[in-house]
């Protein structure tokens, strides 16, 4: 069933975004156009610059994409009348969840791979060329200080990228279910739950900030030495820390929304 | 005949409203039950419940034994009283999705019947009168060899004629074996199909009888009775 309910899903988001992709790598390959009838000329500065301008916005637009589809998605196909079809098929509310995320995860890392795609499209000739030398000797230089590390923080850095994007998603998730469970105006709930936990969040925040301006002076030097005896050890440490957190939230997150549609769900 | 569907104590409350007070009933299969009563009276409470999209507040809905939940929802084929299939879909989509998911639905069926309603696979939902999509909607439900069809007031704002093709297609589709359950308040189109009754009025269960023992204690028809029990 998973197999089933994935491809349907794939089939929803890729409708949506093959175009937008589509929009993307035209508009890329349009100013990459403009670029080559470069000259001296006020028209010709006008509108090289708007063509990079609009290629900001078409990356922006392409990146969010997928988290904005996403959150419709997942409040249409489970909450509105389409929820009457999903909830009554053979698959559990865990598996819609599950199959969920994990589409608009992966539609994520496409669409990042379309725009990187896009920028080498925009930029395609002399400049990227200049660009890849730049990416090279960065790499080579970053390497000789970091030696070994420096792939396993690659990988550790994108497992972290990608446990926050299941994270950040699943929070959406449980804001729009834990606002169906008021009776009226649930949309407006879910910004409300939305907007409550970030204000929560950045207590917790200000809470921690006060805890280390009274922690005293002797104790941040003992920490400021321990990290600079084992500063390469300490950013594994810190990937590591922010992954076990993030990865926390995200299965606290997936299990409130699981709760509430399982034991609470209420198609009015 | 085995029971096929219990309903034990069911209440329902939307905030300070009971929209269903402790319905008891069980239904046996191979019966055609009309699920009767004015609007507001708890049908569609009552059909959501069995189909799992609302949660008891007390008591529980057993099908077969088991709970609302991945088991019930391969027997039972619901029809809900709104068209809630994704309007963007083609016809075929939605033929493929049901054929996806339910493994007793057969589309060399559906597809049959959209053809002589002279509806094309290829078309959009969203390019579809509201009757047809009504129509793609019950022939989907009916499609399936289920075993327990729960029809939401499947005669409701459409004209005779019309009413004599979705009462039809009920009659030649549905599995023998099953049970259909037809919420409706328009009794006269479907008294000829039916074999047993439940009168529900505020959310109470007022009478649970067979269209023969109505006929036989009350010398009625059920249309008749209807109007008496249900008379403002």
């Amino acid at each position: 069933m998973v197999k089933k309910l994935f491809k349907h899903e794939l089939a929803f988001h890729l409708r949506s975004l093959l175009l937008i992709w589509g929009v993307l790598l035209g508009v890329a390959l349009l100013g990459r156009g403009i670029q080559l009838f470069e000259q001296d000329s006020v028209i010709y500065n006008v509108v090289s610059v708007s063509s990079i301008i609009v290629y900001i916005i078409a990356v922006t637009v392409c990146l969010a994409a997928p988290v904005v589809l996403g959150i419709m998605r997942f409040y249409k196909n489970l909450f509105t009348g389409e929820g009457y079809l999903s909830f009554t098929l053979p698959v559990t509310p865990f598996q819609h969840i599950w199959v969920k995320v994990v589409a608009v995860v992966l539609m994520e890392v496409a669409t990042l791979v379309v725009s990187l795609l896009s920028l080498a499209l925009f930029t395609v000739g002399d400049v990227f060329v200049e660009i890849l030398k730049a990416a090279a000797y960065l790499v080579k230089e970053v390497h000789q200080v970091l030696g070994n590390h420096l792939a396993f923080y690659v990988v550790e850095f994108l497992l972290l990228l990608l446990l926050v994007a299941f994270s950040q998603m699943l929070l959406y998730y449980t804001c729009i279910t834990v606002g169906q469970l008021f009776k009226k105006n649930r949309v407006a709930a879910a910004v409300g739950v939305y907007f409550g936990y970030y204000f929560l969040s950045q207590v917790l925040g200000t809470v921690f900030s006060i805890v280390v301006a009274v922690t005293p002076e002797e104790v941040w030097e003992k920490i400021g030495e321990f990290i600079v005896e084992n500063i390469f050890w300490c950013v594994h440490g810190f990937f590591g820390v922010f992954a076990v957190l993030s990865a926390g939230m995200a299965v606290a997150y997936f299990a409130i929304s699981h709760a509430i549609i399982r034991k609470r769900l209420n198609l009015e | 005949m085995s029971e096929l569907l219990r309903c034990e104590n069911v209440t329902k409350r939307y905030g300070n409203v009971l929209a269903l007070d402790h319905v008891s009933f069980t239904l046996e299969s191979g019966r055609i039950v009309g699920l009767l009563g004015p609007n507001g009276s708890g049908k569609t409470t009552l059909i959501k419940l069995i189909n799992g999209l609302l949660t008891p507040t007390e008591g529980q809905v057993l099908i077969e034994g088991d709970k609302p939940g991945t088991v019930t929802k391969t027997k039972v084929a619901y029809l809900p009283d709104n068209i809630y299939l994704n309007s963007w879909m083609t016809v075929q989509q939605i033929v493929e999705y049901f054929a996806d998911f339910y493994a007793d639905f057969d589309a060399a069926r559906a597809y049959e019947m959209l053809e002589r309603l002279g509806i094309s696979p290829k078309m959009r939902l969203k390019s579809l009168s509201k009757g047809n999509k009504e129509k793609v909607c019950l022939i989907l439900v009916m499609s399936r060899q289920a075993k327990l069809y729960v029809l939401d007031e499947p005669i409701a704002g459409v004209d005779p004629a019309a009413r004599d093709y979705v009462i039809s297609t009920i009659i030649n589709n549905y599995n023998p074996e099953a049970t259909v359950l037809i919420s409706t308040h328009l009794i006269a189109d479907i008294e000829q199909v039916l074999d047993e009754v439940l009168f529900i009025q505020a959310g109470n269960l007022l009478l649970q009888k067979t269209v023969d023992e109505i006929r036989a204690e009350n010398g009625k028809s059920v249309d008749e009775l209807f109007r008496e029990v249900f008379k403002w």
